[in-house]
This record gives structure tokens, sequence and C-alpha cells, in this order.
């Protein structure tokens, strides 16, 4: 029984649903970002971590990073990179959370919009999820990916 | 007239001397008469048969004997001849019978090659004689040659009385007459012999010279015969070209039997074809065949050889007229031979009449069919040679392929090689490229974030809305501060209007008491509808600052740039504020 | 095995996302003024609810430019700044709350369509 859970918890599929679910994440919250840069400085700001002469050239590199990230996570090319570099985000953003969470500070999240969910230990543990997600993601993930063309090519050259 | 001699000479013995001298002299003559006629007799008698009888009879007739008898011998072979007068049976076949004792006692042992001219003898009285028949007064021996012995034995004379002097005389005289008959018989009867040989001899002569005739005939034809087989194999070994062997063959049948017209069929089975060879002297144009014509002449050639059960390397005569005349073939032919060569190689020779109008004799057919059977044998060489050619050309040509296939197998094994160590580049590339999908690199981290930096800045320049890079307050002089002190100061005193430009939320968390909330971000609209109608003389005091954001910095400025001539910064803010415990909101 | 092209399907994911998100602006485009009624001091204010998202916010001589979009009932209006006023779209019109000035409710102007 624990192989078989172990077997669809670590089955591809899901690590493709959940690649998929996540780079569409970033994409989708990356959009939010790049059209309203200024109110993603102010959310930044908000978060009171980044010196104030490095906040609006975060504000303005960060999304397109996501977007980028999540971009290549959800076709799948360089996907394990991508999966690296959004867990890289998803820790930083976890940390920056739990930083504003013990300080009390009254913010919101800013994780889609600027006037999002306020944030909370909630918010918290869904990135800590999403984190995971990735890390499942960078372990077990190999389905549809644009890259497989080579290593399709290759076990057929190979045959 | 012996007789009268006979019966008139004993009456004179009785007369007187001179009678007696006469009578002597008579007898004497008598004799010598006697003598003459049997010479005269015998000389012309060849029979030796006849020639003892007429001695017998002489001997007794002239000596008055009733009996007598003349035994003839072969001392060599003991044949024996007998001829008697008046002797019975019994005599004359004891005489026959004791011939041997005869020939032991009577006979001379003179040595056989020594005989003499002639030779006879008295041999006895024959007194006491024990195998001479009863009566025989006298035994004459006489030897004639190697061949001929004899005894005459003569009886008692009619008159009486022994022989005298005169008639033993007589006896012996007439005795080497008969020799000399017997000899002369002897001799006529050899020449006749040798004539008769000599006739025979030459007849067998005229035999032989007839056959040697004949015999050289034949030869001669034999050596023709050989001589043109040898040329025709001669002629057709040399070649190797079927179709040149064929009109080599048909010139030398038109040479050899003067033909005027001719043609050699070869007819391929297999390819239902039929090579025409033909050499016509008459001037005749063979007839020209269609497709269906070549198909039936081949199974007409093709049935002629399997009626015949022809094996391979074989030719047979064909005398049927109806197909020497028929249609299809080139001409009309006198005479015909079917051959075969191999399974599918037949033909079949047609000649026409010869210049000489004479029919072919046997031994020219024969010869015909001698030399269609060497032709065929040269035929079948050069089909094989053919065959072997053909082979050796594919052969060549395979060689040519072969050698070509070699070389691209060569240049196909280079290409192949160099396209192995292409795909194993590629391999090796894409294996590289498979463990680069999986691996994470730094490099992949720096492109990205390079892409964003890059995507993000040019958005943000093409942007309306997009925010400045570097901070403002770096570009501009900073604005008048106040220190806590004065602060309290001017919060004691009421006079100032403190604001507060930090976020709302941070606002309502917590401010300085009767501060007012101007946040940055929303400060057109505050400012619009709060500070729009305030004198612009009045002091404001901004503060709120954190370490990502100098809010009191830009809010001041905003004021200052509104028409506010009196806005100061307070850098110590809301903490600075509360360390000292000072009242707070809200 | 046919494999899908991510890159499509995040291409249409993206249009889908587009299109729903400017779905409601029509709707709510149009001009808008503010009942003042119960806070005297403060002036009338105009609120003009362009198409492509364009908006301004006028009171007296003043005018304030900003960007809005709607995400349900919710319409937000965007400052160059960085600051966003939240507000609900009802029947009666627009409720927009600023910070410590209060509710404002914003009534279709009748001119316009």
């Amino acid at each position: 029984m624990f192989a078989t859970a172990r077997k669809y918890l670590t089955h591809p599929y899901l690590a493709l649903l959940l690649r998929l679910y996540i780079g569409g994440l970033f994409i989708y919250a990356s959009m939010y970002k790049i059209n309203y840069a200024a109110e993603f400085a102010e959310t930044i700001a908000s978060y009171q971590i980044v010196p104030y002469w490095l906040v609006n050239p975060m504000a303005v590199f960060l999304p397109w990073t996501e977007l980028v990230g999540g971009l290549l996570l959800f076709s799948g090319f360089r996907a394990r990179s991508a999966a690296v570099l959004i867990g890289f985000l998803l820790l930083l953003f976890s940390v920056a959370v739990l930083v504003n969470l013990l300080r009390d500070a009254p913010i919101s999240c800013g994780c889609f919009q600027t006037l999002g969910e306020k944030m909370t230990w909630k918010t918290l543990a869904r990135d800590i999820i999403w984190l995971a997600m990735v890390i499942h993601v960078y372990c077990f993930d190999r389905l549809f990916h644009l890259e497989e063309r080579f290593s399709l090519t290759l076990k057929e050259i190979q045959t | 007239m012996k007789e009268e001699h006979r019966n008139r000479t004993p009456s004179h013995e009785v007369s007187e001397p001179g009678e007696t001298i006469r009578r002597e002299l008579d007898r004497r003559f008598f004799h010598l008469n006697t003598l003459h006629t049997a010479a005269k007799e015998l000389s012309g008698v060849t029979d030796f048969r006849a020639i003892t009888e007429t001695f017998l009879l002489m001997s007794m007739g002239t000596l008055g004997v009733a009996q007598g008898f003349v035994l003839l011998m072969n001392p060599a072979t003991q044949k024996s001849e007998l001829a008697s007068r008046g002797l019975d049976a019994n005599q004359t076949a004891l005489l026959q019978e004791s011939v041997g004792q005869v020939l032991k006692q009577c006979i001379t042992s003179l040595p056989r090659n020594e005989i003499p001219f002639a030779d006879a003898r008295v041999i006895s009285r024959c007194e006491n004689c024990s195998y001479c028949p009863e009566g025989i007064k006298i035994l004459v021996q006489f030897d004639v040659d190697r061949e001929h012995s004899g005894v005459l034995g003569l009886g008692e004379k009619l008159l009486g009385g022994d022989f005298d002097e005169c008639e033993t005389e007589f006896l012996m005289a007439l005795t080497h007459t008969h020799i000399a008959a017997m000899r002369n018989a002897a001799a006529v009867s050899a020449i006749r012999m040798l004539n008769a040989d000599l006739a025979r001899s030459n007849e067998e002569l005229v035999e032989l010279r007839r056959r040697e005739e004949l015999t050289r005939g034949e030869l001669d034809k034999r050596i023709f015969h050989l001589k043109t087989l040898y040329d025709t194999i001669r002629e057709l070994s040399n070649r190797t070209d079927a179709t040149a062997m064929t009109e080599a063959f048909l010139l030398m049948l038109s040479g050899t039997f003067g033909v005027q017209d001719g043609y050699v069929l070869l007819v391929n089975k297999a390819d239902s074809t039929v090579h025409v060879t033909y050499r016509f002297l008459s001037g005749a144009v063979p007839r020209q065949l269609g497709g269906s014509d070549i198909a039936a002449l081949v199974d007409q050639v093709v049935n002629l050889a399997d009626a015949r059960k022809l094996p391979h390397l074989d030719a047979a005569h064909v005398r049927d007229r109806r197909f020497l005349t028929q249609p299809l073939l080139p001409t009309a032919a006198r005479l015909g031979i079917v051959f075969r060569v191999d399974d599918n190689h037949l033909g079949f020779a047609g000649l026409g009449e010869k210049l000489s109008g004479q029919w072919y004799s046997e031994e020219e057919q024969d010869l015909l069919l001698t030399l269609v059977g060497n032709f065929i044998v040269c035929l079948g060489n050069a089909l094989s040679f053919e065959v072997i050619r053909n082979l050796n050309v594919n052969l060549e040509k395979r060689n040519v392929e072969l050698q070509k296939t070699i070389e691209d197998l060569r240049a196909s094994r280079s290409k192949i090689e160099v396209l192995e160590r292409a795909g194993m580049r590629i391999r090796s590339v894409l294996e590289r490229e498979a463990q680069r999908v999986r691996r994470v690199s730094a490099m992949d981290f720096v492109t990205i974030v390079a892409l964003g930096l890059i995507l993000g800045l040019v958005f943000n320049l093409a942007n309306p809305g997009g925010v400045s890079l570097i901070p403002a307050s770096w570009s501009r002089p900073a604005s008048p501060t106040v220190t806590l002190d004065e602060l309290r100061h001017k919060f004691d005193s009421g006079d100032v209007i403190l604001v507060d430009a930090r976020p709302p939320e941070f606002f309502e968390q917590r401010h300085i008491r009767n501060a007012v909330n101007l946040p940055l971000s929303l400060f057109d609209f505050i400012y619009m509808m709060r500070f729009g109608r305030m004198d612009p003389e009045k002091e404001i005091v901004v503060y709120g600052r954190n370490i990502s954001r100098h809010y009191d910095e830009e809010v001041a400025y905003r004021l200052t740039s509104r028409g506010h001539r009196n806005v100061k910064v307070f850098p110590g803010g809301l903490s600075g504020w509360e360390k000292k415990g000072y009242p707070t909101g809200p | 095995m046919k494999r899908p092209k991510p890159l499509s399907i995040t291409v249409v994911i993206l249009c889908t996302l587009v299109a729903a998100a400017c779905g409601q602006k029509d709707s709510a485009q149009g001009k808008y003024m503010a009942d003042n009624s119960h806070s005297p001091g403060l002036p009338s204010i105009v609120l003009e609810l362009g198409a492509n998202g364009q908006g301004s916010w006028q009171a007296q001589e003043d005018i304030v430019q900003f960007k809005w979009d709607t995400r349900g009932d919710e319409i937000f209006l965007h400052t160059r700044a960085g600051g966003v006023v939240a507000g609900s779209m009802k029947e009666e019109g627009i409720h927009l709350a600023l910070p410590g000035l209060g509710k404002f409710v914003f009534k279709r102007m009748p001119d316009t369509p």
C-alpha cells in the first residue's frame, strides 16, 4: 500500500500536473505585476526588506523573471532550471512573508494583485506548499518537455 | 591277227633246223612286230589302266597265255590296282589281299631314288609261290617311277611248255615298252595337270586383278571420303562462330557433292528462331518466312528429330519427299538430313540436285551423314564455345560491375564512416544535450535573470506607466528636516500639520497622534481632496520612511512642487516618536 | 505519442485570461459624479471611466489621470504612483473609499449613455 501511494505520489503525470499548475500560476502572477510595476514596487517596499534603491529595479525585473520562469516551467524548456529558479523565488517570498508575519506588518501579500488578501500564516503555508510542489516537479517531472524532442530523437537513434 | 600269229607259231616248232631258224626268225619278227604294235598302241594312251590292260593283253596274246595279271602298286601308299584275265574271283581277291606280301617279296629293295630308266626283271618262275594264283608260271617285276611299281604274272602257255629265253626277252622288252608307255603317260598326265594348274592359276590371277581393281576403286573413294572428312574437320574446327561454320560447311558440301542449291537451317527451340544459311548456284531466291512460319518450321524440325528419336550430336536422313518439297523450306531439296546438337539446337540440311544430274549414291549419302555428323560435333563445340564466350563476356561484365560495386561499397563505406562519425558526434551532442536537459546549470539562471532584466528594462522604458529605476531623491536637494525635539515642540504648539506618508495600512495600525495620512501612492487623490485648498504657507512636517522607501522625502517633494513653501521632513519617523513615548494614534 | 505544444497551450490560456479580464469593462464605462451631500466640505467629483482602461478623477479644476480595471463587481483605480483605490459596482453606482476620506458614491451621469 505504501508502495502504491509512493507510486502515485511520484508519478510523472502528477509532476506534470504540478508543473503546469506552478508554471501557469507564475505566469498569471507576473501579468499584473508587469502591468502595474509601480504598484508592485509599493508592495515590495511594504515588505521593508529590500533597500530603497533596489525596490524599483526589482519591481521591474522580478515580474519578468517570474514570467520567464513560469513560461519555461509550463513549456518544459529547461524545466528543472526554471523549477529551481521558481523554488528560489518561492523560498524568497516565504522568508519575506515570514519576516513580515513576525513583524506583524499590516500588509497584503501582493502576490497576485496589490489589494489582494491580507498576509496571514495561511499565505506562508500556501507558499510552502507551492515550494513543495516545485520540489516535486524538480524531482519527478519528465513528461511533455519541449526539450524532450532531443531525448526522444536520441532514443530513436540509439535503437 | 595276233591270235593268228600265236596259233601259227607252235606249228613251226617241230620242223627242221632251217625250218626252225625260219620259225625262230618268224617268231622274232612276230615279237618285234608285236613290240612295234605295242609301242604304237601305247604311245597315244595316257590312262594308266588302259596301258596296263593293253600291256597285259599284248603279253598274253603274243605268248599265248590264258591266265595273267598286272598288279600296280604304290609302295608309299600301298594302293594297288589289279588288271587280270583268266583268273577267277577267288584268285583276284587273294591277289588283292596279299598285295603286302607281293610287295615284300617281289619288289626290289632298290633305293627309291635310284630307279633306272627302265627296270624290269623276271623274279621267279613261280613254282612254289604261295600267294600267286594257281597256274601262274612267270612273274615280272617292274618299277615305273617312285610311285608306281608293278608285277606281271602270266599263266601257263596254251601250247604248254616253259617260257624260253626268247619269250622272256620279249616279255622284258614288252615290259620295258610298258614302262616307257607308263612313264610317258605319267609325264603326259603330269603336263596335263600342270596345264590345268596353269590355267587355274591364270584364272585366279585374272580374278585377283579384278578384285584389286575393285579394291583400289573402293580405296580411292574411301581416301576421298576421308580426305573430305579431314578437310571438313580441319575447316570447321578452326571456326568458332556457328554462322561462319555453317557457311563453310555448306560451301564444302556444295563442293564435295557438286550440288547446285543447298541450305542449312539452324533451329533454336528455346528462342523459336531459325537461322538460314543457303548457297544457291541456280540463282533461285530463298523464300522469306513470317513469324508464324518460323514457329511452324521450328515445330516441324523438332518433330522430325523427335520422331527419329535422335540423340544429341546425331543426324538422320530425311527421305520424306513431302517434307523436302514443302513451302516452308528455302527451296525444294533432293536430300535432307535432320540433326540434333543438343536439346535446344537442332538443324536441317537440304541439298538440291547435283550439277551432274546424277542421283546420290549410297556412299555419298553415307558420306553426307558422316559429314553432317562431324559438322554437328563442330557446331556443338562452337555453340559450347559461344556459350563459354557469352559466359566470359557475362563474367567480364560481372567483374566490371563487381569492381564498380566494390568501388561503390568503398565509397559508401567511407561515406558511412563519415556518417558514423557525424552520427557519433550528433549522438554525443544529443547525449550531452539530454544530460544538459536534466542538469540544472548556472548558465540557465544567468540566462533567465538576464532575460528578465532585459525584458523588464525594455518594457519599463516603453511603458508610459513605468517606474524610475534610480531613486528620484538622489537627483534633488534634500528637504529640510526637523528633529524630534523640534517636532515635539511644534506638535505641542499645534501649529504644524503632521503628514504620515506611509501606506494607509501602516497609518491605520499606528501613527503619531493627529497626523494626517497622505500615502505616496494615492498622493494625487488625497491631496486633491484634502490639501487642495490649504494655505501654502502652513508648515507641514512629513514623516514615514523605512528601509525600502523614503515616503517622507517623496511626499515632501511633491508638496513642495505643489506650491507649499514650508515643508519639512522628520526622518526619525514613528519609531523615533514612539521611543520617546510620545502620543500616538489611532 | 503526440505531444501537445506547451507554448500554444500557454498562448491559449493567456488569451483566455486577457479576454476574461476585459469582459466587464464595457459595462462600467462612462461618466460618474460623486454625491457628496453627506460631507459638505468636499468638492464634487466627476469620475470618468474611458475606454482602454484610462480614466480621470476631476475635482474642481484639478484632474488626476489613472488606469482602471474591473474584477467581478470590484473596480480598481490604479494611480501612476503605484496606489490602488478599490471600489465596488452596485446598482446605485460605484462605491469608492479613499483612505482618510471615507466612502464616495459615484452615480452615472444622465447625459452619458
